[in-house]
Formats: structure tokens, C-alpha cells, sequence
């Protein structure tokens, strides 16, 4: 009997067998789906760093089986000249340790990574934001990559298997081979979902934990801590993940530090199955994913051919949403929702104040920057910088519009990006092979306006279609779908020959744009990213979306987002269309994120699906969490923070030789872990308050800078900011085209001695006077040296100190300067956050009770 | 330090700031206009002036240590360090060492000492530009580019005139960009799917005494993977099968030859999909080209599903070479035929003789008293790093006069292969077939693995004839 007849036969007896191949992966996907059903039950996190956890003990394990070491999680900063931390054991002289003491280790390690994560980071999260602790999980991740990395080295093995692995010849009369391994992970995932249905089911434990998960209260009522029981779990998790990847082996292929988190897409959809409540159904339910997986995948085109072929390839990665979004859609009301103590809301939104002024401001800088960069030798890498940064930025306001105001979790931002870009270079294409791509790519030919109008529409087209399961769900459950929509995206749209004819990452060629016959694309004649005309371009870009998002903030779509964000009933019961909210916030984000990737593609003037993975979309957002995900500022900074942008480059420039690049991922994931806990408004917030305390000082320690700040606000407001804007560009221009002595140093210096005399100029003009007085601005020195010496002189002396410790080479001025610097924004942090805990000084963490919903009809 | 700038690059600038201004004014609303300042198309020095290269061989490492004490010449090394995805520092490791050695004992590049520049890199199309950019404007005289997914780096070295020596080719780009020069690794699919092709179906049925009729592919999706396996596997099969047209000698001499082409993704968790299909085909061989651990996963899952190296040869690329894995896979690895270059460093010195010994025991121990560790020393990319630097100073040895970035250009440009090249094949960048006309080295060697080392089974051999007069297909279609 046949199924199908096109391009293969598949018989009955073809996809029985298919089907049973794919039950080795298909346990994989149980058990990992079954280890996040347990840390549900156990804390209310949709733990994204299970996989890294399962990661870690398999590396621990292979580690110890085949080099007779251990590495322990974490990495020995200072591992050159004096006190060294130990990370590295060495459990065998032989190169080699036996296989079971080898496992328990891996298991070890799993329950203390698994315990460490719950007590250092979801236990101080547990009252937090469903944001957070995904921003949390995100950073687990990051940091368990690069500890990996580092510890692990780049020599990736395919382990091998722990159980009898040589294949069954005649596998249930079926005539074929079927491996022997498969059957030793089935029966491990079956037995590992009895033993924990059991446990659940009968033992006090488990039943304690089911408590605290319906209602934690009651469990503290009755007696029950929460938090250990939260512990177990957690231990339980990671333990059983890693005893899967271990059982599993080579089935997994290749060990990666990023490899197994990618298989957290069909664990969620298995656990989702399972209703994030039962463990049989979730394991169940991974083996049917893992089926279906594999017999899809078998002859791709005797199941799709003719009108149905493109979706040969992303057919795999199209199953786990559908069921995702299938249980969501129909369950996603009844699926649990822990009921904690008590639960913080999102960051207040701030009313964006002068964000013309600001926006003005910054583009002038921008471009007085991108100038200054332009040519400017070993600084040049700063013009690029310049440009990544603000592409990104547009990009992550497309962020903080979703879900900084609306609270919709997505992980598809770049994904948003990624349509708009590949449409707009299809639109641009004409039948030509170009830059580092030989396929033709056919296409309309079109000017770059129109493509990238197309390109944005597209995308928001396609965040609609995204923003639709938002309707009946929201929170973690919506970033699970947005996950598995990137997850389609890439494999169904940008890797799809058949629609964009580019397959596999083949990179999209994306013409440079012109305006009215200027160039304004990124690249000089000498073909480096350091044309001032682009970044002037995106700047402007950039500016227009914050000032668009700054209106949307400040009207009613703004007050409606809010209102949807604290509360959906409260909103609907106060009148608020929700389902149309939300699908209007999708649309406004993903056109923002759309007129990113259409930069993105100027910048690059190619694009390929490699710009766009749903990892990349992860980061995004925790970037974007790390700058402040609910301030316009906080997107802004974001984009400053991801790689190749302005923060890591003046990283890299200033530690240059000290190799602080290899723990540039780790530091990232501990960045995010400290925010999400400490700071959940992110850094943005404490930019923000330095560079108001740096302006108010600055305008009482230089002498007439008060008359001009006075001015500026006051009745002769007019022609004082004329006369400032004048003087801007005119210091701008003078910088940088009248150079009349070698030494740079000494140019900055004479022109700030200037742009002061101005200044004074200014004050006695149309200020009114000199003020502060020369006698109040020595005042203003000596009290800031009072407050800010000791801390900044303690900074300087351990800069010069401590960094010898850690290399032999080091700038002598930069090394101190940083130290005084660093001492200073730790100082300001540390006054923020205790000021935060007592109540007075930082904003409050969610709505003031009672507080009226302003602009809501 | 700022660079003296000419007045007119002054007003230029002056004329886009108040464009930016312009700019801002029409956000505010109003109408804007472009200053139409264009730049004129600043022209890279083209490297015609090339010195003549000298006729003679290489100089011979010399016995007597001569330092180099010239102007150091800043070679740029852009390398994928640091990433989860994708790092390979023994690679830059490597280089440095090769770098140290050349200054210290073999007189720098002909007396200027090389000055290593390392740009790591994350596996990012946009860090791959932002390494570039780094790399040109630190004011590097040429460039080596390691290993990098996404070749969109060249257009920037292009763009600065600066020659980029790729040690493992493996993106389009690598073969086809102008300035740069593909030494490495077999030349990469050109040379080596080719050739895979060519010793499959031309040389193994000499050896198994097994005709060859059903080919099955797998091959690596990936953006190379998809043109190597489309232009230089699929095309050569279909030209002797003769249902392409093409100038080879053996066009059209194997009618009733068949294949499949099976996609075989990255670390693709559970192969045994692909396994089952290439397997169904029922083929006499099967062919298959990707990176180290992609080859193993694959044999892996071609074993979980009965496949024995007796039962149906299989071919797998040099990429593929890794000794541990290859031991760790037992009898499935026993049999297994790799490509390499003629002249392997990394081969244990026993059996080795001539030229192959003296570059190998030079590597081996030069690599160790210059910082490799014993771990790297015996790593794919540790070898390839040290070799490029090896032979960029046999190119540079030839020239006559000033040695620059530009000379050493010129010098590779005109190699033909005559020359027998540190640790690979010979070079030889004239004859590069358009549009591969970055490729500099295609002939590789095949060996059979027996469990405890690699056996040569053929010195040289190339396929290059069987694409020869055929048209490029680049994908599909």
C-alpha cells in the first residue's frame, strides 16, 4: 500500500519505521519538555536555559570520561601571575576516567548548576516580572555558553554512545536496520516520566510542590517553603536533562555550547502538550514530536512536491508551532499561571520631556562624531560603531514599544527585521548574482524607497499575523510562541530557495541608498563603514522613531498600551479594546523592527538569515531589558550595548591585549543576571540620572554656564538656543577643520578653552551677567572633590594596581582613569539601588494603586 | 593622531554637516534638499606595478638564525575566536608562532619582521565587516582570513587595496573574489569536490575493482555548501553521465551513472534521516564534504543504520580529518577514504620522506618552541595558520626588491604551481579558472584510514576537467 507516490514511495510500512527512528530524538524532546514541566511546578519559570544546563553536564561528563577532568562553572579571571581561582580538576593522570563515576559527576554537576541557579538567581527573582526571569534565563544561558567555551575549549566532540549502539538488523520485521541506541532512550524517557509522574503523584515532595504551584500561599499556610521545594525541583531538572544527553549520545550529535539550547523549541512544544502540569503527557507528547519530525524529514519531497515544495525544509521547524500555538490557542486560558506572593510589575514607563531638543541634540553629536571618526586611523573602527549602534537602536525601540509598554514578550524582533530586509533586497534584485553571492536572485529591480517601504510592510504584515495567539495569550506563554515563529521564519522564508531563491544563509545583496544623488549608503570609496552621510542618515532614522514612539508614549495608544500592560481585565473593563491593542502594538513594533532591518541591510549592503537567528532575537531583548526595556532611552542604550556597537568597541579599543574578549559573552550573561535582579529598569535609568547630576554640575562649576542654562529656559529661551545650535556646529566644524597645532590633545584642549570664552560670551550677552562667578564655580570644585575625591582616587589607585595583576600589558592612562570611573558609576549605582529599597528616590516598581488610567475611553 | 586633510575634503565635510542639518530640518518638516556633494570615486592603487618575481625556488630555511630588523610589515589576521558557534584560536595561535619563527630564524620577509594584527571575530555577518573595517583601518599591508562563514569582508579589503590570503576557503566568496588568495585546504570545493567526484567514479572502481553506478551526495547546506555541492558535485556527475553539456575529456562516459544530493544542515541533531535516504538510494559510493564533527555525526548515523565502510565506500573531504574522532568511530572509520593536500604536516614523521618530512618535523618542532601547546600543535587549523605564514614567506623570498603588501600580491598573482608549497599543494594562482579565480591550489591527494593512520592511495589528483566548458550553477536551477 503507498501514501504517497511523488518523487519517493513512502508505504504504510516506510512511515511506521520513519516514525519509530524518530522516537531516539523524540525522547530528547521528552525529557528536556519534562525537565521544564518540573521547573514550572517547582518555581513558575520557563527555565530557556534548560538546554545550557543539559549542555554543561554533558560537557562535564565527556570531559571526565575521555580528558579525566573537571571543570567547574565558573572561569578564573585572573588566571596569570598571583591568586588563582580553581576551575580545572584533574581526576586522572591517564587522560581517562571510568565511564560511571564519570556520569554521577556530570550528574553532580547538573544539581549543583541547577541549585546555584535557583539560589542566585530565580530565588531573588521569584516576586519579579515574567520579563525578567526570562531575561534572567537568557543571561543563564550566555554565562553557561561562555563558561563552556572558555573552560571546555573549541575542540567539540560527536560523544559516543554510553549503551550497546550496534543496530538491530531485521528491527521487528520490518527488513531494516533500526539503532540499538534509540530503544535505550525511549525506555529512558519513559522510565524517567514514570519516576516523576510517581514522585508528583505520591510522595510528599511532590505533592508539596503541586500545592505551591496552584497557590503558594497556601503552601506557606500549610507549613511548606516554597523556595526549598523550589530547590529540588530545580536540581531535579538539570539532573534529569543531563542523565537524557548522556543516555541519548551521539543521537544529539555534535556537543556545542549553543547546540542543545536549540532544542528548546520541540521541549516547550512537548511541555506545552503536557500543559506545563503533566509529565506523562509532555513526554508523550516529545516522542510524538520527534516522530512526526523525523518522518517528515525522510524524502522531504514524496510528502511535498509541486505547490506544497517550499515547504520541504521548514517543515520540521513548522511542527513544534503549530503545536504550540494549537495548545495555546485552545488551552492558553486554562494552562497554569503560579500564584505568588506577591508579584512586581514591569518598570514605570517615563513620559518621554523634550524629545525634539534631545533628538536635535544627539543627531548634531552623532554627526560631529561620525565625522571626527571618518579617516581618523585605528578610530575609524568608532564610524562603524557609530553606525551599528543606532541601526540597532531602531530595532530595540521596536522592543520597548511591545513589550516595554504593551507586555508582550516577543523573541521574533529580529525576525521582523529579517522580512523586511529580504523583501526589500528581492525587490531590489534584478536577475544578478552580486557582492559575495553568485546566485541570481530575479526581482523587480526597484529603487530602494519603494523596496524598502514593501520590505516594512511585509514585516508588518507578518508581526500581525505573529501578534494574533497575543490575543487570547500574553506573558512567557506568548514568548514561547514568538520563539517558534522565528524558529519557522528563518527556515520557512529566509532559507527557503523557493521563495527567496537564497537557501541556507546564502546572503541577500542590498543596493546602496541615494538621496536626490548624495550617497548615503554606509560604505566610503575605500569601502569601509565610516561614511558620515550614514550615520547622519540613520541618526535622523533613529530620531524620527524615538520621536514617533515618544507620541505614541505620550497619547492615548501610549496610556492604552500601559493599561493593557498592567492589567488586560482592568483595561477591557475600563473599556479597552485588548485584542486590538495588542495587535496594534505588533504592527507599530514590528514596522519599527522592520525599518531596522532595512538599515541593517543598508549598513551591510548585504543580508543573510545568519543576521536574524532567534538567538540573536533572544539577546535583543535581554539587551534591550539590560538598557531599560520601558524608556526610549533604554532601546537607544541597548543598541549601544549589542556586539560590534559602540560599548563593545571602546571595550575592545581601551582593553586591547588583555584578552577581556573571551569573557565578553560570559560578562553579558552576568550583566543581564544583575539587572534582572537589582536593577530591572535598567541601565538607561542610571545614564539618565549621571548625565543630569554631570549637566547640573557642569553648570555650577563653569563659570557662566548658569546664566546660559538660565537663559535657555527662561523668556530669551529663543535666542539663546539659536545662538547655542550656531555655536554647536560652529565647535563642531572648528574641531575638526581648523587644526592649527600637532598634537591633539593640545587641540581639544585650546578648543574647549574657546567653546568656554563663547560661552562667557554668551552669559554676558544675553544671559545677563556672569553666573556662577568665578569664586562660585571654585565653591562648586572644591565641594565636588569633598563628595566624589575618595571614591574616584580609590578607583584610580586599584586601576593602577590591580590590572598588572591580570597582564603584562596595559595602557597606564587609561587603566587608572577606568578605575576612577568605574569606582564612581558603582558608587552611583549602589546610592540608586539603596535609595530604591528605602523607598525614596527611584521610580516605584508598578502602578500606584487606584491611580487613574489616563486617556483610556 | 588626525590625518592632515586637503581643504576640499574640509568644505566636503563642512558641506555634510549642513546636509545633516538639512536632514534634521526635514524631520521637523520641512522641505530638504541634498547638497549634491558627491565624492568622485577615490581609485585603489592597483597593484599592476608588480615587482618581477624572481625565478628561483624558495629560500631554504638557513642554517645560521637571521634576524629581521626592517620596517615591520603589518599583516592583518581576521579569526573566529571567542564564539560558542564557532572558535578556533590555535589558528592565531599558529600564525603568531609561524610570525615569531620567520622573525627570528628565517630573516623576516626579506629583512622587514611581520607584525601580527589579530582581529578576533563572532560567527556575525556583522562582526565579519566590523573585523574588517578594524583590520583596514589599523593600515595592515595585507590580510589573511582564517576561516569566516559569510565572506562579506572582501569588498572592504578590496576597497583598501589590501590582498587577503584565505587559509580555509570555504565560502563563495573565498573562490571568487579578486585580490584575494585561496591557499588553503585543497584550494576548498573546487579543488576538492572535484576531486571527490573524479576519484569516486574514475579512481575507485580501479581500486575496489567495483563499478561505480549510484553516487549519493550528502552535502552540507550551507551558503558554500549549497554552490559546491550544485556547481561541483551535482554538475560533474551530470557531465559524465552526459546530461550536461561540458568540454571534459569523460563527458558523457558513464550514461547510466545516477546520484542523489541528500542536504545535510550544521550539527543537525539525529542524522539518520539523511543516513536512511542516502542509504535507500543504494548507492556503490557515497561522497561527502563538511566540517570535522558534521562528517563524524553523519557516519554515526550511517552506522546506527546498518552501513559499513566493506559494504559501500565512502569519500568524505580533508575538512573531515580528525584523528580522535576517527579512532573513537572504530570500524565504522576503518576503510574510510580522505582527501588531503600533497604535502600534510600534521602526519606523524614516521614514513615520511623528502620535502614532506623536512616541512613536517619543521612545524612540529618549530610550532612547539614558538608557543603552540602539544593540545593544538596537532589541530587542522593550527597547521593551516602555520603554513600560510610559511608560504607567504616562500612567495615573498622570490621577490626581487621592496617587499609590501602589494609585491607580495603581485608574487602569489603570478604563481603557477611549479613551486612545491610548505605544508600543501603547489601554488598556482595563474591558472585559476574564472569565475574561481581565487583559487590558487587544486590538486589534493586521497588516503584510506586503517584504524591507526592515514595511508596515501593516490599522491595527486584533480577534477577540475570534469567542469571544464560548463556553465556556472550556482544553485538549482
Amino acid at each position: 500500500m503507498f501514501i504517497i507516490e511523488s518523487g519517493g514511495i513512502h508505504t504504510v510500512s516506510d512511515v511506521i519505521f520513519y516514525m519509530l527512528q524518530g522516537l531516539g530524538l523524540g525522547s530528547l524532546f521528552a525529557v528536556l519538555g519534562a525537565g521544564l514541566v518540573v521547573s514550572y511546578k517547582g518555581s513558575g519559570v520557563i527555565n530557556f536555559a534548560h538546554g545550557a544546563f543539559a549542555m554543561y553536564g554533558m560537557f562535564t561528563f565527556d570531559t571526565a570520561w575521555n580528558r579525566g577532568e573537571l571543570f567547574l562553572p565558573w572561569v578564573d579571571f585572573l588566571p596569570t601571575h598571583s591568586v588563582n581561582l580553581p576551575v580545572r580538576v584533574t581526576l586522572s593522570d591517564s587522560g581517562k576516567w571510568p565511564m560511571f563515576p564519570s556520569i554521577v559527576l556530570a550528574l553532580a554537576m547538573s544539581a549543583l548548576i541547577g541549585f546555584l541557579a535557583h539560589l542566585l538567581v530565580f530565588r531573588p527573582l521569584r516576586n519579579a516580572a515574567p520579563l525578567g526571569k526570562v531575561v534572567a534565563s537568557v543571561g543563564l544561558t550566555l554565562y553557561l555558553q561562555g563558561v563552556a567555551l572558555v573552560n571546555f575549549g573549541n575542540s567539540f566532540p560527536v560523544p559516543k554512545s554510553v549503551v550497546p549502539d550496534e543496530p538491530f538488523t531485521n528491527f521487528l520485521g520490518f527488513g531494516k536496520p533500526y539503532p540499538r541506541n534509540n530503544m535505550y532512550a525511549i525506555a529512558l524517557a519513559l522510565l524517567l516520566g514514570a519516576a516523576l509522574w510517581l514522585i508528583y503523584r505520591y510522595t510528599r515532595f511532590g505533592l508539596a510542590t503541586r500545592a505551591a504551584a496552584g497557590n503558594e500561599k497556601g503552601a506557606v499556610l500549610l507549613g511548606y517553603s516554597p523556595q526549598r521545594l523550589a530547590a529540588i525541583n530545580w536540581v531535579l531538572a538539570s539532573v534529569t536533562a543531563t542523565l537524557a544527553v548522556i543516555i541519548v549520545g551521539p543521537i544529539q550529535g555534535q556537543i556545542t555550547p549553543s547546540g542543545l539550547t536549540a532544542l528548546i523549541v520541540p521541549a516547550l512544544a512537548a511541555a506545552l502538550i503536557g500543559g506545563l502540569r503533566s509529565i506523562p503527557i509532555a513526554v508523550a507528547g516529545g516522542l510524538a514530536l520527534g516522530a512526526v519530525r523525523t518522518m517528515l524529514d525522510i524524502k522531504k519531497s514524496a510528502w511535498f512536491d509541486g505547490s506544497l515544495s517550499w515547504l520541504q525544509d521548514g517543515v520540521k521547524d513548522v511542527i513544534p508551532l503549530l503545536v504550540i500555538v494549537g495548545v495555546l490557542f485552545l488551552r492558553g486560558k486554562s494552562l497554569p499561571i503560579r500564584g505568588t506572593v506577591e508579584e512586581k510589575r514591569l518598570p514605570l514607563a517615563p513620559q518621554p520631556k523634550r524629545v525634539f531638543e534631545h533628538a536635535f541634540v544627539w543627531v548634531i553629536a552623532v554627526a560631529v562624531l561620525a565625522f571626527v571618526f571618518e579617516g581618523s586611523g585605528q578610530l575609524t573602527i568608532f564610524a562603524g560603531a557609530i553606525q551599528t549602534g543606532l541601526v540597532f537602536g531602531v530595532i530595540m525601540l521596536s522592543v520597548v514599544v511591545l513589550t516595554g509598554y504593551t507586555g508582550q514578550i516577543s523573541l521574533a524582533q529580529l525576525s521582523f527585521s529579517g522580512i523586511a530586509a529580504f523583501m526589500m533586497a528581492r525587490m531590489m534584485a534584478d536577475g544578478v548574482g552580486r557582492g559575495s553571492n553568485l546566485v541570481p536572485v530575479s526581482g523587480p529591480g526597484l529603487p530602494w524607497p519603494i523596496a524598502s517601504v514593501i520590505g516594512v510592510v511585509a514585516a508588518v504584515i507578518v508581526g500581525v499575523l505573529v501578534g494574533l495567539p497575543a490575543v487570547r495569550i500574553r506573558g512567557v506563554q506568548l514568548a514561547v510562541v514568538t520563539i517558534a515563529f522565528a524558529l519557522s521564519i528563518q527556515s520557512l522564508y529566509l532559507e527557503n530557495d523557493d521563495i527567496t531563491q537564497l537557501r541556507a544563509g546564502v546572503p541577500a545583496y542590498v543596493k546602496e541608498p541615494t538621496f536626490f544623488g548624495l550617497n548615503v549608503g554606509a560604505r566610503s570609496e575605500r569601502q569601509l563603514n565610516e561614511r558620515p552621510a550614514f550615520a547622519i542618515f540613520a541618526a535622523v532614522i533613529l530620531a524620527l522613531c524615538a520621536i514617533a514612539v515618544a507620541n505614541i508614549r505620550r497619547t492615548g495608544v501610549g496610556r492604552r498600551f500601559l493599561a493593557v500592560r498592567a492589567n488586560e481585565r482592568a483595561a477591557a473593563a475600563a473599556g479597552i479594546n485588548v485584542s486590538r491593542t495588542k495587535l496594534l502594538a505588533f504592527a507599530l513594533s514590528s514596522g519599527l523592527a522592520g525599518i531596522g532591518g532595512v538599515m541593517l541591510g543598508f549598513k551591510q549592503v548585504e543580508v543573510s538569515s545568519a543576521n536574524f537567528i532567534y538567538g540573536v532575537s533572544l539577546a535583543i531583548l535581554a539587551f534591550t531589558y539590560l538598557g531599560g526595556i520601558t524608556s526610549i532611552n533604554g532601546g537607544i542604550v541597548g543598541g549601544m550595548l549589542v556586539g560590534a556597537s559602540v560599548v563593545p568597541i571602546a571595550s575592545n579599543y581601551f582593553f586591547a591585549d588583555t584578552n577581556i574578549d573571551s569573557y565578553v559573552g560570559l560578562l553579558g550573561g552576568v550583566g543581564m543576571i544583575i539587572t534582572a535582579v537589582l536593577n530591572p529598569s535598567g541601565t538607561a535609568m542610571v545614564f539618565q540620572e549621571a548625565f543630569r547630576a554631570l549637566g547640573n554640575w557642569l553648570v555650577r562649576v563653569i563659570p557662566g554656564a548658569e546664566s546660559v542654562h538660565t537663559a535657555y529656559r527662561g523668556p530669551k529661551r529663543a535666542p539663546m538656543r539659536v545662538a547655542l545650535a550656531v555655536v554647536l556646529v560652529g565647535f563642531a566644524l572648528w574641531l575638526y577643520n581648523v587644526q592649527f597645532v600637532d598634537s591633539n590633545t593640545l587641540w581639544v584642549v585650546i578648543s574647549l578653552v574657546m567653546l568656554w570664552v563663547v560661552i562667557m560670551v554668551l552669559a554676558a550677552a544675553i544671559g545677563g551677567g556672569i553666573k556662577p562667578t568665578f569664586g562660585e564655580a571654585g565653591a562648586g570644585w572644591l565641594s565636588w572633590f569633598t563628595r566624589f575625591g575618595p571614591t574616584a582616587a580609590v578607583g584610580y589607585v586599584l586601576g593602577w594596581v590591580v590590572w598588572p595583576i591580570r597582564v603584562d600589558t596595559y595602557s597606564k592612562l587609561w587603566m587608572p582613569l577606568l578605575g576612577a570611573g568605574l569606582a564612581l558609576f558603582i558608587r552611583s549605582i549602589v546610592r540608586q539601588v539603596r535609595a530604591g529599597r528605602a523607598g525614596h528616590g527611584a521610580p516605584p516598581t508598578h502602578l500606584p494603586a487606584g491611580a487613574p488610567i489616563a486617556g483610556v475611553s | 593622531m588626525m590625518s592632515p586633510r586637503s581643504p576640499w575634503q574640509a568644505r566636503r565635510r563642512a558641506g555634510a554637516v549642513l546636509f545633516s542639518l538639512t536632514l534634521v530640518a526635514a524631520a521637523c518638516g520641512g522641505d530638504d534638499e541634498g547638497d549634491g556633494a558627491t565624492d568622485p570615486a577615490a581609485t585603489p592603487a592597483a597593484a599592476d606595478a608588480a615587482p618581477e618575481p624572481a625565478a628561483s625556488e624558495p629560500a631554504a630555511p638557513a642554517n645560521e638564525p637571521a634576524a629581521a630588523d626592517g620596517t615591520p610589515i603589518k599583516i592583518g589576521v581576521q579569526n573566529l575566536e571567542g564564539d560558542p558557534n564557532g572558535s578556533f584560536p590555535e589558528y592565531s595561535l599558529a600564525i603568531q608562532a609561524a610570525a615569531d619563527y620567520v622573525n627570528a630564524e628565517l630573516g623576516g620577509l626579506n629583512g622587514r619582521p611581520i607584525e601580527i594584527v589579530l582581529c578576533k571575530s563572532i560567527v556575525s555577518p556583522d562582526d565579519s565587516q566590523r573585523c574588517a573595517n578594524d583590520l583596514a583601518a589599523g593600515g595592515v599591508e595585507m590580510a589573511i582570513s582564517t576561516i569566516n562563514f559569510f565572506g562579506n569582508h572582501f569588498s572592504i579589503f578590496q576597497g583598501s587595496n589590501i590582498p587577503v590570503i584565505v587559509g580555509t576557503p570555504i565560502t563563495v566568496a573565498d573562490f571568487t573574489s579578486k585580490g584575494v588568495y585561496s591557499i588553503g585546504a585543497g584550494g576548498g570545493c573546487l579543488g576538492v569536490h572535484t576531486g571527490l567526484i573524479q576519484f569516486a567514479t574514475q579512481e575507485l572502481p580501479k581500486i575496489t575493482g567495483k563499478p561505480v553506478a549510484k553516487v549519493s551526495v550528502p552535502w552540507a547546506d550551507t551558503p558554500p555548501g549549497v554552490v559546491c555541492y550544485y556547481d561541483l558535485e551535482a554538475k560533474p556527475l551530470n557531465v559524465l553521465n552526459g546530461t550536461e553539456k561540458g568540454s571534459a575529456k569523460l563527458a558523457g562516459s558513464m550514461p547510466g551513472l545516477t546520484h542523489i544530493g541528500v542536504p545535510l544542515a550544521p550539527a543537525t541533531p539525529d542524522a539518520t534521516p539523511q543516513a536512511t535516504e542516502v542509504l535507500d538510494f543504494g548507492p556503490d559510493v557515497i561522497v561527502f564534504s563538511g566540517q570535522g564533527a558534521d562528517c563524524w555525526n553523519l557516519v554515526g548515523a550511517l552506522g546506527r543504520v546498518g552501513w559499513t565502510p566493506e559494504q559501500v565506500p565512502l569519500v568524505l573531504s580533508g575538512a573531515c580529518t580528525d584523528f580522535t574522532a576517527m579512532k573513537d568511530a572504530g570500524d565504522l572509520a576503518k576503510g574510510v577514504y580522505l582527501t588531503g593536500t600533497e604535502n600534510s604536516i600534521l602526519a606523524p614523521l614516521d614514513g615520511l620522506t623528502g620535502q614532506q618530512l623536512a616541512n613536517a618535523t619543521d612545524y612540529q618542532a618549530k610550532g612547539l618552541q614558538y608557543g603552540l601547546t602539544e593540545d593544538d600543535l596537532f589541530k587542522g587549523f593550527a597547521g593551516q595558520g602555520f603554513s600560510v605564514i610559511m608560504n607567504i614567506w616562500e612567495i615573498a623570498s622570490t621577490i626581487k626588491g621592496d617587499v609590501s603588501g602589494e609585491s607580495i600580491s603581485a608574487a602569489f598573482a603570478a604563481t603557477d604551481g611549479s613551486v612545491p608549497a610548505f605544508g600543501g599543494s603547489p601554488i598556482d594562482c595563474a591558472n585559476a579558472p574564472a569565475p574561481y579565480i581565487a583559487v590558487c591550489s587544486a590538486p589534493i591527494s586521497v588516503s584510506q584510514w586503517d584504524g591507526e593512520k592515514l595511508v596515501t592511495v593516490i599522491p595527486s589528483l584533480t577534477g577540475l576537467d570534469l567542469v571544464a566548458g560548463t556553465e556556472l550553477r550556482p544553485g538549482p536551477s
